[in-house]
């Protein structure tokens, strides 16, 4: 038995050191991926601590098709959402990207980092959220896909703009 | 989008703000326990907790109870049943004399 199955078996049985080893593998990474996303450490704890909270209350109906971090990622993924739609910080996108890549990344720019910084902590949440997924947290399209329940294309689309959007920041100087 | 934008450099400067913006933080001890504290528990456990739990029990209405009880269980039934009553044996018969009438139990 893989060490994940048998951490899933313990949870199930409710035992507490089961509980602790999966606050401690995981909840630093989530606490780290939720305040990126939604700009606010207080804010992504509460987020963190739902999520676990919503895991421990549903294991025995998790059937491990997926991953268990990628489970407990989409739960805090959908409270992330659901605070941000609050905030009223996530715009709808209706088209899904068709563009060609190259081109985007053939513009050359000289990289100011503090503006950088800037235009990330400022950009929408709903092309943030993909930028960190596919950035800090290094998962594929296809991962972000299945994660964020969207098709390809979207997270493709919603990539594509949010790296377009810094590089204008960028070019414009932080002048908008 | 392919690999190699990972990689470029603004992909890669992303990376690293995201990194530095996040590197020193941490769960809260106060949110590691506070999760702890709703997680399913094991049935030995639900079990322990019935059997430890602290019971309130008003202390009138308790002495109240106890007297109650302590009443019906150690006084004597006849205690209360008067005395004054006379048995005239008449051969096979007996005739009871006394001031109050005893209802039947039946």
């Amino acid at each position: 038995m893989t060490a994940e199955k048998l951490l899933i078996k313990n949870l199930k049985r409710g035992r507490e050191e089961a509980y602790r080893q999966l606050i401690e593998e995981y909840g630093n990474r989530l606490l780290r991926t939720c305040c990126l996303i939604l700009k606010d450490r207080e804010e992504a704890e509460d987020v963190v601590q739902e999520t676990f909270i919503k895991v421990f209350n549903k294991i025995d109906t998790f059937k491990e098709k997926s991953g268990l971090y990628t489970w407990i990622y989409s739960i805090a993924l959908n409270l992330s959402r659901d605070r941000m739609r609050l905030k009223q910080d996530m715009l709808e996108l209706k088209d899904e990207w068709i563009g060609n890549d190259d081109v985007e990344s053939q513009v050359e720019i000289n990289i100011d980092r503090e503006l950088l910084r800037k235009e990330i902590f400022e950009m929408n949440s709903l092309y943030k959220e993909v930028l960190v997924l596919y950035y800090y947290e290094g998962l594929s399209i296809k991962e972000i896909s299945y994660l964020l329940n969207e098709k390809e294309g979207t997270i493709k689309s919603k990539l594509f703009r949010g790296r377009n959007i810094l590089k204008e920041g960028l070019l414009k100087g932080g002048q908008k | 989008m392919n690999k190699k934008d990972k990689q470029d450099k603004l992909g890669m400067e992303i990376k690293d703000i995201m990194e530095e913006e996040t590197f020193d933080l941490t769960l809260s001890q106060k949110a590691f326990d506070n999760i702890i504290k709703h997680r399913k528990k094991s049935r030995n456990e639900k079990i322990r907790e019935f059997l430890n739990r602290d019971i309130e029990i008003p202390l009138a209405p308790a002495i109240v109870g106890l007297a109650a009880l302590f009443a019906i269980t150690l006084i004597p039934g006849n205690v209360f049943k008067s005395q004054n009553e006379e048995i005239i044996n008449m051969g096979n018969s007996q005739v009871i004399i006394r001031e109050d009438f005893e209802v039947s139990q039946k």
